[in-house]
């Protein structure tokens, strides 16, 4: 079937099938092994399903297609009667023998609501056991509905089983199966346990009350066929398809690798840069005190990841300037807009950040970046003792003498020393200061 | 009326201005009009015609007490900036209710109950949580505040202190709110007089104190600048009756008492300081010494009842309020009477028709430029709706006020339509932009190295 053209900054993207093919519904039932893209398909068409079951969320549905893909949580700030716990189950409703962990938290929820109660019998022989059996730790998913009203003291236990997807109570050290959670809240609590977990929550979105007047009818349509029930899709997708899927974005399958360039990296970094820069800005504006936003070095090291599920999203493997577009549903809070045409702040300094991203660099700076990568590699594998060596090169009229030389036996390659490097580095002519200032740092390390 | 300008015929009229201006005691307010009730409105309309020298209608003023309330005829206006601070502070109540581990063995009864529980289903395991530290409390908080210094500048129009305009350093203010007060509008005239002559030494920038009383003195509030004028103002609107019993000796001692303590320097160097004392005189007990430093000013509401002073001690308690008083004023409020003011609708009319015209003629862009044009709309609505307001049984003034509200609407809509037509067409220009340099992307291969000095490979 003929390859369906992406418009990357449509809300749809990610979710476009990648062949118009509707999922696994027709072709993977009898099948023992999926194709990578096949898998990807059937995940959208999961997505679909969503989408059509909770109407006018498509940036929400996307955001938690790459919370999937790369095995993070969601949090969504929402106010009462939004569907967001019908959300929830419908979203995780789509896997096959996979097991939800549902609370509503409080100020008075326990962390024994999470990880089970102690085990009487183990008490009495004085071990303290908890028997975690249909908690949070033997789940695949979890929702976790009003995220902010739990305590510091579950806030904490949260963290570890979130961010470490383990549980150590002394003796007991459980692996936890935890994949993904889906967190809501109405507001945001501001204390050291609660920054610790929100940082831990990846991706962030928030469901506005307001609907456009089209997708009101659509809601209309779609409550009055199923009254607000979580409807069971045609056909599941095996737990197992996802964790596949999610392993590939994570880079933990060594078979199936998605590749980026160091240009592209580069460019994400500077697009990270230059957001947090125009939301500063843009939060001076109205209000002089207002802080800078904070990305933890976390967010930026996982972005690589989110780059990987869109590159992977769209039939992919290799990460290409395209997927940097997919980093507004990791940077901003996505919210739909109440309208086709309105945009909020944060996604207009994303749009901003990116297009200046993208006019900073010209293709000789982006091969500039590649080369001074691929020094700066060399270099690390001459001073791991690899045996390197360097060629100096030839000038037009020199060249033949050189390929005649070698013809003859004698090589032209020699051993490197610290110098080859810094020479090479210096000779190169670099005009961007961005990318002068990345020369100064491997210069830095070598001298 | 006054002539109006020949060469635009959609000018404002000049007896218009007048009106605004003249109810710039609303704009000091520092308050939405929807948030005023009805009443209060009839007090302002009433206080700005005072300070504007006009009577109140059905109420006879003499003319020596009007020069305590009427602005200077020399009053030339201008416009200041008035930057007002404040500190605003927000409770957190979520965080009212902590709940932590035990800490100490006395915060056992604020275990939580489920917890409480255990110790009858497994007192072992209750024994070791409490010990170690590991049951959950509820602890009682208090609600956390977070300060923020907020600050804002407003445009006032003000009068502007000229030489040989009257200028008073302070003045004080007691308002009798005992039951009594209740009948015959008293406490209506007295709070329009008492906003009138607050608004009046505030302008002069005098400082102005204020107690009610009733059978004691109530807290005080002052006025230490014009921008406190808005607060000051709402709270004398908003005070209620209250009390059984007047004692009005009692609140001229301590308010002599509160000017001896402030401006103890002032006062014994012999520098005049007033006190308006507004009351209907049904007091329970007699006045004190008046210092000579310091005029009492007693303006008497008899709400035209004369049974109360018939008495012979009401008399020589009248007889004492006259000889202390540096001026006493008698009020018979009875007679107020507010009609329709049809030709404030009048000139509100004419203004209306001028800017339907020129809403006519304008295109969206300059609707969206002319800041003028939409303060002009801006203020006529929110002059009708005030309007309005006072004369809810008024037909004229209703629909007046509704036409206003719509030519609002249509103004500031038409301003939003044209800046979300513009934030769209931004907003797609910078996608069309990020879509051509997507496309002319183009990532190097990071195969090998190439136009560097020098090429590199692993020994093999």
């Amino acid at each position: 079937m003929a390859k369906i053209e992406v418009d990357y900054l449509s809300d749809t993207a990610l979710l476009t099938p990648l062949t118009g093919y509707q999922g696994l519904l027709e072709t993977g039932k009898n099948k023992t092994s999926l194709d990578t893209f096949e898998a990807v398909d059937s995940l959208k068409g999961a997505m679909k399903n969503v989408s059509q079951r909770v109407v006018g969320r498509d940036k929400l549905v996307s955001q938690t297609l790459l919370a999937l893909l790369t095995k993070e949580h969601q949090l969504i700030f929402a106010r009462p009667g939004t569907a967001k716990s019908l959300y929830g189950k419908t979203v995780f409703g789509q896997f096959e023998n996979a097991q939800t962990f549902s609370i509503q938290l409080s100020q008075g929820t326990t962390e024994e609501k999470l990880i089970g109660a102690y085990d009487l019998a183990m008490f009495n022989d004085g071990i303290l056991w908890n028997k975690t059996e249909g908690s949070i730790i033997t789940a695949n998913f979890a929702f976790l509905d009003e995220f902010m009203d739990a305590n510091d003291m579950v806030l904490r236990t949260l963290l570890g089983i979130l961010n470490e997807r383990e549980f150590i109570n002394g003796q007991q050290h459980e692996k936890a199966k935890l994949h993904t959670a889906i967190a809501t809240t109405n507001y945001l609590r501001v204390t050291d346990a609660s920054e610790a977990v929100l940082d831990r929550m990846l991706f962030k979105a928030r469901l506005n009350p307001e609907v456009d007047i089209f997708d009101q009818v659509l809601i209309d349509r779609v409550y009055s066929k199923h009254n607000g029930h979580v409807v069971a899709p045609d056909q599941y997708i095996p737990m197992e398809v996802l964790a596949e899927l999610s392993g590939i974005v994570n880079g933990d399958n060594p078979n199936r690798l998605i590749t980026a360039s160091n240009a592209v990296l580069f460019l994400k970094n500077q697009l990270i840069r230059n957001f947090v820069e125009g939301v500063y800005e843009q939060r001076k504006q109205k209000d002089s005190k207002a802080n800078r936003p904070y990305i933890s070095p976390r967010t930026i090291a996982k972005s690589r990841n989110t780059l990987n599920a869109s590159a992977l999203l769209h039939g992919r493997f290799e990460v290409t300037g395209q997927d940097l577009s997919t980093l507004r549903y990791l940077l901003t809070t996505v919210q739909n807009d109440g309208g086709a045409t309105t945009q909020n702040d944060e996604d207009e300094s994303f749009l901003k950040a990116l297009d200046d991203t993208l006019g900073a660099f010209s293709g000789k700076d982006l091969e500039d970046i590649e080369h001074l990568f691929k020094i700066n590699d060399f270099y690390e594998a001459y001073r791991e003792n690899r045996q390197i060596e360097a060629k100096k090169r030839d000038n037009i009229f020199k060249k033949p003498f050189t390929l005649l030389s070698e013809i003859l036996g004698v090589t032209s390659w020699v051993e490197v020393n610290q110098n080859t490097f810094s020479n090479t580095l210096t000779a190169m002519n670099i005009s961007n200061p961005e990318v002068q200032k990345v020369r100064e740092s491997i210069l830095h390390r070598i001298n | 009326m006054a002539k109006e300008d020949e060469s635009n015929p959609y000018a404002q009229s000049e007896d218009l201005t007048e009106l605004y201006k003249s109810w710039g005691i609303f704009d000091s307010m520092q308050v939405a009009l929807e948030q005023l009730p009805n009443n209060y409105l009839h007090i302002l309309n009433i206080a700005r015609n005072l300070l504007d020298g006009k009577p109140i209608p059905g109420v006879d003023i003499p003319e020596n007490f009007m020069g305590l309330l009427e602005r200077d005829q020399k009053t030339v206006y201008e416009k200041r900036y008035v930057t007002r601070t404040w500190q605003q502070k927000t409770n957190f109540p979520s965080d009212s209710i902590k709940i932590r581990p035990i800490q100490s063995l006395r915060e056992l009864p604020q275990v939580l109950p489920p917890y409480r529980l255990l110790k009858t289903t497994n007192p072992d395991i209750f024994a070791y949580k409490a010990i170690t530290g590991n049951l959950p409390i509820i602890e009682q908080q208090k609600p956390r505040v977070q300060t923020e210094e907020k600050s804002e500048t407003l445009e006032e129009v003000v009068p502007k202190l000229v030489k040989g305009m009257s200028k008073r350093q302070a003045v004080y203010a007691l308002m009798d709110v005992s039951m009594s007060m209740a009948e015959n509008y008293k406490l209506i005239v007295a709070k329009s007089i008492l906003l009138a002559y607050f608004k009046k030494a505030s302008e002069e920038d005098a400082q102005v104190y204020f107690r009610a009383f009733s059978g004691d003195a109530h807290g005080r509030t002052d006025c230490l600048s014009p921008d406190q004028f808005g607060p000051l103002a709402r709270n004398v609107l908003g005070y209620p009756l209250s009390g059984t019993g007047t004692y009005i000796g009692n609140a001229v001692s301590v308010a002599i008492r509160d000017l001896f303590d402030m401006r103890e320097e002032r006062v014994r160097n012999g520098l005049e300081t007033e006190i308006l004392l507004i009351t209907d005189c049904d007091s329970s007990d007699y006045l004190p010494i008046i210092p000579r430093s310091i005029s009492l000013h007693t303006l008497h509401l008899n709400g035209g009842d004369e049974t109360y002073h018939r008495n012979s001690e009401q008399r020589k308690l009248l007889t004492l309020f006259r000889s202390k008083s540096k001026t006493f004023t008698q009020l018979n409020t009875s007679g107020l009477n507010i009609p329709v003011d049809l030709e404030k609708q009048m000139m509100l009319r004419e203004e209306l028709e001028k800017l339907e015209e020129i809403h006519k003629e304008m295109d969206l862009a300059e609707i969206d430029k002319d800041k003028g044009f939409q303060k002009r709309v801006k203020k006529l609505a929110e002059m009708s709706k005030a309007y309005e307001k006072m004369f809810v049984e008024n037909k004229e003034h209703k629909e007046l006020s509704q036409k206003a509200q719509a030519l609002r609407r249509k103004v500031s809509g038409e301003g939003l339509k044209k800046r979300l037509m513009e934030k769209l067409k931004a907003a797609l220009s910078l996608k069309s932009s990020i879509q051509k340099r997507l496309k002319g992307l183009k990532l190097p291969s990071n195969d090998k190295l190439s136009g560097t000095l020098f090429d590199f490979r692993i020994r093999k």
